[in-house]
């Protein structure tokens, strides 16, 4: 239990400190209304002259982007400070403090990206409603949809953890940060449901994880508990492989770790 | 000339400073190319489900993703440090600056190159070659409005980033101005109308950096060559009046640094 309780105070910490700091998300609420401002201009061609695309109107998938671009915009990207420390050797002083180094940024990890996606869930649906003017959401899919994007979170962080260990090796890892956001663009299904991809594609993306971050979660928000239950067995299943994965690595690449100096 | 030089010169100093890590070089020149590439999957679903749309197709798709890329990849790469003026005037680094005899705002720009933008330029020529409109002359075409949409990605950039000798650190609300710049320009220009086309061609510059090169790549005129130089021109000299205007705010934080 007193194990546990010391993770609970970084996540508490984190929260409070974001809390207190909630106006820094101003310019993200911009740049989030501003992608579901042009989109809704790119879907609107895109539907001129049909009603449903694959079982999907305009207004669902306008929410539907909103809810994959809330989940997408509430990471938050510890891995390049996490890379700084490796860098700069400053992982040894968390390296011999009491803690396990993956939960500690786990929780601080959770705690941030957690109020933002409860911002962005509130902030989206207001601007959402009012490009579309309509609401084709169950009310239940807010509940099952957060818990699902939880989940989602918990997966994502495990790559997250895997992108700052790559530091170990490279010298910078954005490009493997980039590549990474663009598995979840495509084959995640950010900026269009599954559904819309050619049946070779949409069989790959059943072997990937990534559709378990974005896809799944945003259809849990749209559809509730049905499809949050029919997905969630798989989802935790992927938790545990990639939790186990990132295990392993991190063992292996603290091996290699040599500062110097003091 | 003095300054074309002075660009150059930088540009060799940062490549060989950057290949002293030539992995890292190369990973992020390819990472950046397969970055876009990704970016492409959309338009290949979409037009495979819904054929063309709004008169455009793959091959249009290919043409606006090059000129946007090469543009931006151009403007990284030689005014690297267009996205950092803001922090550059905050920290009082910009006394490093002003003590050199060169035009203070360029010699910011050209002082730091993007590798990865590299690959932008890369990608976005490569996908040139597999639009429908790759040929001599239109490469050429391309190679001079991107040139010129360069200089106004960086202009604008600059523009919003010299708010912060008025305001105070303006680095947030500088940041959403250019990434809406960026966003508007991936679609085709017929997806956009009404007030916002007037928007897109004024306040967020996207006509200029997207809508008009295409235009002119695809149905070359001169008129409109004429219109996109003169506006890169003028937007320009806004830029550096409106720095050093600002230049006039700044008080030296006395921070002492040494710029390798």
């Amino acid at each position: 239990m007193e194990k546990i309780r010391k993770y609970f105070t970084f996540f508490k910490i984190t929260f409070i400190n974001d809390l207190a700091y909630v106006s820094n998300y101003i310019g993200q609420f911009f740049t989030f209304a501003l992608f579901m401002f042009v989109y809704s201009f790119v879907w609107r061609a895109i539907y001129s002259g049909k009603t449903v695309i694959e079982g999907y109107s305009f207004e669902m998938v306008m929410w539907y982007f909103m809810f994959t671009e809330t989940v997408m915009m509430s990471k938050y990207p510890f891995y390049s400070d996490m890379a700084e420390e490796i860098k700069s050797g400053d992982i040894a002083y968390s390296l011999n403090k009491p803690y396990s180094y993956i939960l500690f940024n786990f929780s601080k990890y959770i705690s941030t990206s957690v109020i933002r996606m409860f911002l962005n869930t509130v902030f989206g649906s207001f601007i959402i409603l009012i490009i579309t003017g309509s609401f084709p959401v169950k009310l239940s899919g807010f509940l099952f949809g957060f818990i699902s994007s939880f989940f989602g979170l918990v997966l994502n962080f495990f790559f997250f953890f895997l992108l700052g260990l790559t530091a170990f090796w490279f010298e910078d890892n954005s490009s493997f940060a980039f590549i990474y956001g663009k598995f979840l663009f495509t084959v995640g299904g950010l900026f269009m449901p599954v559904e819309f991809f050619p049946a070779f594609v949409r069989n790959i993306t059943d072997y990937m994880p990534f559709k378990y971050i974005i896809y799944v979660p945003a259809r849990s928000y749209i559809e509730g508990f049905g499809t949050f239950i029919g997905f969630f067995p798989v989802q935790l299943l992927n938790i545990l492989i990639y939790g186990i994965l990132v295990y392993i690595l991190y063992s292996f690449a603290v091996k290699r770790l040599n500062v110097n100096g003091g | 000339m003095k300054n074309l030089k002075l660009l150059m010169r930088y540009f060799k100093f940062n490549i060989s400073a950057q290949m002293e890590y030539r992995v890292n070089f190369f990973i992020q020149i390819f990472g950046m190319i397969i970055n876009n590439f990704f970016l492409l999957f959309f338009w290949w679903v979409i037009f495979s489900k819904v054929g063309k749309f709004g008169g455009y197709g793959m091959e249009d798709i290919y043409l606006i993703y090059s000129v946007v890329t090469v543009s931006f990849g151009i403007s990284m790469t030689f005014f690297g440090n267009q996205t950092r003026i803001s922090r550059i005037i905050y920290t009082g680094e910009l006394d490093s600056y002003i003590m050199l005899p060169r035009p203070y705002l360029f010699h910011i720009l050209v002082s730091r190159i993007s590798l990865s933008a590299l690959g932008d330029v890369i990608f976005g020529i490569i996908v040139f070659f597999m639009s429908g409109y790759a040929g001599f002359l239109n490469f050429i075409v391309l190679i001079i409005v991107c040139t010129m949409g360069a200089v106004i990605f960086a202009a604008f950039n600059s523009v919003l980033q010299s708010l912060t000798f008025y305001f105070g650190d303006s680095t947030a609300f500088s940041r959403v101005f250019p990434e809406a710049v960026l966003s508007f320009s991936m679609y085709p220009e017929t997806v956009f109308n009404g007030i916002i086309k007037i928007v897109l061609f004024t306040v967020v510059p996207a006509g200029y950096f997207s809508f008009l090169p295409v235009r002119i790549i695809k149905d070359f005129n001169l008129y409109q060559l004429s219109e996109m130089f003169f506006f890169t021109v003028g937007f320009s000299v806004f830029a550096f009046l409106f720095f050093k205007h600002g230049l006039k705010k700044y008080e030296s934080g006395n921070l002492i640094i040494k710029r390798l």
